[in-house]
């Protein structure tokens, strides 16, 4: 008998095969990243400089996103042509973000010295031992200290960026502060002007969950209490419960006045606001104003700046600051160089220019420096100024969201949360789903303690 | 009468034709197992670990009991099945439907055809641009001409709507891979000899009968072949799901590669993520050996 594969069974196998193999394909597709062997980090937790086999200089590398492009690199080039170190720069691509793009570097066995990143990443990779520290930096440069674990700072911030909300004066009456007023306000401009009143984004954007974090912060709710080795989730937890039911109340009610906004980042928000489908948005800085400006400067002129809504009675306690920084990845050959850069960086004209390219968006990381000439001397900054002022009159309850356990503690909780845009999600059960109020502090309680196991 | 050849030695074998085709097989084996055998593996060795890529836990089937216990599993394979059958059958039956027409000897075909190959070489980034572009809520052309039409009052949210999200998806998908099945089908539809429908219409046929006898029994084969790669493909899609909703709102476009991404990427769960990639890759091993087995697709190159 021959054992000639017949063209049948040969279309069999093949068929079977790549099946198996268009399956294996798609499976292994996502976890691609995965390849390269692991890394094994390891802390250099403790202070200091990290010694390096690179006295005589070397390459230092920095991964960073595209903003400012031109600075960074005049800056880089001004370094590299007096140091013994060369600064390389990535930018990164588009489309990908931050954590993406270190999850590929670091699955590549290829980390960068220097990550421009938030202080909320930049703890996660602290507590996780992949950072080195720059106490000294934030020391000499008398910055702002977002990032302190066990003694030492891991983040030199650059950037502060506030939440705040913008709204048109030729369409809002009167200066809503209070939830109620924002409440009537809404539903008078929906239904007597034919558009949204005031924008409530849900789902997984870091747009919606900074906005629903910051709604429960001024309706008085303490999301997470406890020191940084044991946060513990309270939203759902005595007086919280009900001040969060209230928070997500208001938020439902007033997405009633609006039009449907899951999944909006805040280039949505921004292009309602052109389009002029909603009145109102509370975003952040002054991004709505800067987009109004290029794309309709007839509005942007009509942009007022106002804090986030308040319970009668109620004050805004807490203000969601992003705080966006340098931190080092600590097994990297060049950590000495890297600091040299970071100073030379954050001492020379080119750090201002860089903060004055978007001078309503990105604020310094002082308040002398948001109150100093060379800040509030730029054309924008006087066009609105009543936004300036309010970021400093209201400069010490500045925050990022990951110095909220017990007295500022850092909190990883609240950070994975974010990475993971919790609160964004917990509005989308509410608004896009069918959650009760009640049904959404249990939802996200849950998920939350989840994220802290 | 037979008889018994000596076997030759090994050498004897390798004559330039069989060293030429080991020359070419080697490479091939080389490239399956570096590329291909080894990620798949690395994947399924990870999926029976927690933190693998930090401070490895050996957790055995954890990850896959975690996986198969959580609430949403069976929510986003039930997305996913949805998203697959629904975008798979609906460019069959789009494809087919302009094959049809294109076969005949109507005014136009070849411009119909040329436009067919266009969103199929369409970046999918750029066909969702496109398609924001038309259904956005607040710069969508749809929107604005059902407004101005006096259809509508407030703008849809297509991409945004519990109601809405995954049939958007799914019609944006269909304009983009409906011509892969066009051209398939057009194809064997082009093969078939005119005298067997010349035949048919001898017999009285009418053109109902003519499709149901002559042409769908011709074009079976193809239709397997797109049901199966269509379908798995459509199945592993992630990147027009990602780029139009992130999977909301509430979950209702989540599929399980994007939950595969949100659990390694986002959460930093590789362990999780490779076990759930290895699950679908199950899911599509069996999925494959059962149509193989039952429908028997071989049948129509024997036969």
């Amino acid at each position: 008998m021959s054992d000639t594969p017949t063209r049948r069974r040969y279309l069999k196998a093949a068929g079977i095969a790549g099946i198996a193999g268009l399956a294996g394909c798609a499976g292994t597709q996502t976890n691609a990243t995965e390849s390269g062997g692991s890394t094994d980090a390891s802390t250099t937790a403790g202070g200091g400089s990290t010694p390096t086999t690179a006295d005589s200089g070397g390459t230092v590398r920095m991964l960073s996103d595209r903003s400012a492009r031109d600075i960074w690199e005049q800056s880089i080039q001004e370094f590299n042509s007096n140091s013994a170190y060369t600064v390389e720069v990535t930018w990164l691509p588009k489309g990908t973000s931050m954590n993406e793009q270190i999850s590929k570097m670091k699955a590549a066995g290829n980390l960068p010295e220097i990550v421009f990143e938030t202080s909320t990443d930049a703890y996660r990779e602290t507590v996780a031992g992949n950072t080195a520290p720059v106490t000294g930096l934030v020391d000499t440069l008398g910055t702002l200290n977002p990032v302190v674990y066990q003694g030492d700072s891991y983040l030199l911030p650059a950037v502060t960026i506030p939440m705040m909300g913008v709204y048109r004066e030729d369409i809002v009456d009167g200066e809503p502060r209070t939830r109620s007023e924002w409440k009537a306000e809404a539903k008078r401009i929906n239904e007597e002007e034919g558009m949204g009143g005031l924008v409530m984004p849900s789902g997984r954007t870091n747009n919606a969950t900074t906005q629903v974090n910051q709604n429960l912060w001024n309706g008085g709710v303490d999301i997470y209490s406890g020191p940084a080795d044991d946060i513990e989730v309270t939203i759902d937890t005595g007086d919280n419960r009900q001040r969060a039911i209230e928070t997500y109340r208001w938020m439902k009610e007033l997405a009633a006045y609006n039009p449907n906004s899951s999944g909006w980042e805040w280039g949505d928000v921004a292009n309602a606001l052109i389009q002029e489908q909603a009145a109102a948005a509370l975003t952040l800085g002054g991004l709505m104003i800067l987009q109004a400006k290029a794309n309709r400067p007839d509005l942007a002129s009509k942009l007022t700046a106002t804090p986030f809504p308040i319970p009668e009675g109620g004050q805004q306690g807490q203000w969601w600051a992003y705080t966006e920084g340098f931190y080092l990845h600590a097994d990297t050959p060049n950590l000495d160089g890297a600091r040299e850069y970071l100073q030379f960086f954050m001492s020379s004209d080119y750090y201002l220019q860089f903060i004055k390219q978007t001078p309503l968006f990105n604020f310094p990381t002082s308040l002398e420096q948001v109150n100093g000439d060379a800040y509030r001397s730029v054309e924008l900054v006087q066009d609105h100024e009543k936004l300036v002022d309010i970021v400093a009159n209201n400069w010490d309850k500045m925050r990022p969201v990951l110095a909220t356990g017990t007295d500022g503690a850092p909190n990883i909780v609240a950070a994975n949360a974010y990475g993971q845009q919790m609160m964004g999600q917990s509005a989308d059960q509410l608004i896009a789903g069918d959650l009760s109020p009640e049904e959404t502090v249990d939802w996200v309680a849950e998920k939350l303690r989840g994220l802290g196991e | 009468m037979s008889t018994i050849r000596e076997r030759a030695p090994l050498a004897g074998h390798l004559d330039s034709a069989r060293l030429f085709l080991l020359a070419a097989l080697v490479p091939l084996g080389l490239f399956f197992t570096l590329l291909w055998f080894g990620p798949v593996v690395y994947t399924v060795v990870v999926s029976f670990f927690a933190n693998p890529l930090g401070e490895a836990q050996f957790v055995a089937v954890g990850n896959y009991v975690g996986i198969l216990l959580s609430e949403t599993f069976w929510l986003f394979l039930q997305n996913s099945v949805v998203f697959a059958v629904s975008t798979t059958l609906l460019s069959l039956v789009v494809g087919l439907g302009f094959a049809l027409v294109v076969d005949e000897r109507v005014a136009g075909r070849d411009t119909l055809r040329t436009l067919m190959i266009f969103p199929y070489l369409l970046p999918t980034v750029v066909v969702v641009y496109l398609w924001t572009l038309l259904l956005d809520q607040n710069l969508g052309l749809v929107n604005r001409i059902l407004a101005e039409t006096g259809l509508i009052t407030d703008p849809i949210a297509f991409f945004a709507t519990v109601e809405l999200a995954m049939p958007s998806i799914v019609v944006a998908s269909v304009w983009k891979w409906g011509s892969f099945a066009f051209f398939i089908l057009l194809a064997n539809l082009q093969a078939i000899p005119d005298a067997y429908y010349e035949r048919a219409k001898v017999h009285g046929a009418s053109p109902y009968q003519q499709f149901r006898d002559v042409t769908f029994p011709h074009l079976r084969g193809a239709i397997l072949l797109i049901l199966l790669v269509r379908g798995i493909w459509m199945f592993n899609k992630f990147d027009i799901i990602w780029l139009t909703t992130r999977g909301g709102p509430v979950n209702v476009t989540t599929t399980l590669p994007i939950d595969i991404y949100d659990r390694t990427i986002r959460a930093g769960a590789f362990g999780e993520g490779a076990a759930l990639a290895t699950i679908m890759f199950l899911l599509l091993a069996v999925v494959g050996v059962v149509y193989f087995l039952v429908l028997t697709p071989e049948a129509e190159v024997t036969d």
